[in-house]
């Protein structure tokens, strides 16, 4: 009954606006949250933001992009929602190590995650965010859920009707994680190594310098950065 | 016309067309072989309802009509002559999306399909009944029923009928439904991950060349192009390391 109501809401809506963000938007007015992203996944290291309503939910979904791990990342695996009501919690620290102390510093203080679901497939994530304590009650994950599979409907929607070979759109390449995965080859030939090992080497310092990864990532592709293979 | 009135073995039906919805419901739910399904269907319409045989045919995605299922041997064969000869009743059904009948087939519709009439005479039956299996303006398919008697399916009978058509078209267009769903799902994952290796090999090309992340990409593309490859394909082989681009010629020279 709710997924009519918000097949309705976005037909009222539906004006050439982001679809994907603005059932975001929506799920964020009516779980009372601060913010909420979305992401598609294709396992780890290839996650592909698609929206977020605000500045703070942009980075949660960057970092966990970037970092691995996170409710979204959590939610994608396990394809079951992640309700964490208290991020100041010891096992939320444990969870996630990087995760959350860096969310911790962008206000969050309550983070929910609903996976994307197609069948058996799990094709990313609705993260949902809070700047104050407090879980989600069992209605309000089954609402978030079904923002989420609207937000399914949406994307299969676009999906089937983008043309096949749209890989040569160049503007594609502009986003944050793109700047991350360009460094990435960079750094597969300067450590004479592969995708995974690269990515991993370019994180670590990241983490190490205590700097965001795609300011690393930034720094590697303006040539101002060259990694060595003493950091392999 | 029994059927439309309640005789003594009516309770015992009723809890039977009762399992049979369950039945086909559940088969529903879970993921299922649309083939077993319409081959149980075609079972329960045997069992529930005053016909002797029955038989279902479902449109390929090409909108072929096939055979699917049936409950006998003799009506699978009857079907496959059916469509063979391209006449009968099924073909009409799914060709109108409307009910097809024939009360006699030994009297007067020796023209309407002169072939499978005498076939299905021959083969004992005396009356048939098709239904559509339809949902709003499309048909995928037909069910067909034989009678070894002539005369009309009963009321009751042909709406029962009709209800265990419409179950089987909604079960057969969410599962057509959902694996497009997991088709396009899929895509969107395989161009997701294409992305990720197309910028990944800009980065290898652009430190082994020592181009800007831009021009490595432009010099990626026309060779593609070139080789009238797909981009995703070249990107894959220089992150593989399997293909090593040469630096671009430049058509102007700096001092030009």
């Amino acid at each position: 009954m709710r997924e009519h109501r918000v097949r309705d809401l976005m037909h009222a809506a539906g004006t050439g606006e982001d679809p994907v963000l603005q059932l975001c938007t929506m799920a964020v007015d009516s779980l009372f949250v601060s913010g909420a992203g979305l992401s598609v996944s294709n396992g780890p290291g290839e996650h592909r933001k698609v929206a977020a309503t605000d500045d703070v939910s942009d980075r949660i979904e960057d970092l966990q992009v970037l970092l691995g791990q996170g409710p979204c990342v959590d939610a994608v695996r396990s394809g079951a929602p992640v309700v964490v009501a208290d991020m100041d919690r010891p096992d939320v620290g444990e969870r996630w190590p990087i995760f959350t102390p860096a969310a911790v510093a962008l206000g969050v203080r309550a983070s929910f995650a609903v996976p994307l679901l197609v069948g058996e497939l799990r094709l990313g994530a609705l993260d949902l965010y809070r700047g104050s304590t407090g879980g989600l009650v069992d209605e309000q994950v089954e609402e978030a859920q079904d923002y989420a599979s609207a937000a399914v409907n949406v994307l299969l929607e676009i999906q089937a009707a983008s043309p096949a070979g749209d890989e040569d759109d160049v503007t594609l390449g502009r986003s944050g994680s793109s700047v991350v995965y360009q460094a990435t080859g960079m750094v597969m030939v300067q450590l004479d190594t592969g995708a995974e090992a690269a990515f991993a080497a370019l994180r670590a310092r990241a983490y190490r310098d205590g700097r965001p990864l795609q300011e690393v990532a930034r720094d590697v592709l303006e040539r101002r950065l060259r990694l060595t293979a003493a950091e392999r | 016309m029994s059927d439309d009135t309640l005789g003594p073995a009516a309770a015992g039906r009723e809890q039977h067309l009762a399992d049979a919805f369950v039945e086909l419901a559940d088969t529903l739910v879970a993921d299922y072989d649309v083939l077993e399904f319409l081959h149980a269907l075609a079972g329960h319409c045997v069992d529930l309802l005053d016909v002797d045989a029955a038989g279902l045919m479902l449109a390929d995605r090409g909108g072929v009509l096939r055979v699917a299922a049936s409950s006998s041997e003799q009506v699978r064969l009857l079907e496959l002559y059916e469509l063979q000869n391209e006449e009968g009743p099924c073909l009409d059904c799914f060709a109108s999306g409307a009910a097809v009948s024939s009360d006699d087939l030994e009297d007067g519709d020796g023209t309407r399909w002169p072939r499978f009439g005498s076939e299905a005479t021959a083969a004992g039956f005396r009356s048939v009944l098709a239904l559509p299996l339809r949902l709003r303006s499309e048909t995928i398919g037909a069910l067909n029923m034989f009678r070894i008697g002539a005369g009309p399916l009963g009321t009751v009978d042909r709406s029962l009928a009709q209800a265990l058509a419409d179950v089987a078209t909604i079960g057969i267009l969410q599962e057509r439904g959902s694996q497009r769903r997991e088709v396009l799902a899929r895509q969107l994952q395989d161009a997701l991950s294409s992305r990720v290796v197309i910028e990944q090999a800009k980065g290898v090309i652009a430190e082994r060349l020592g181009l800007h992340v831009d021009e490595a990409f432009d010099l990626m593309r026309s060779y593609a192009r070139s080789q009238s490859e797909k981009l995703s394909d070249v990107a894959d082989r220089v992150v593989s390391r399997k293909l090593d681009l040469k630096a671009p010629r430049r058509t102007k020279s700096p001092r030009a």
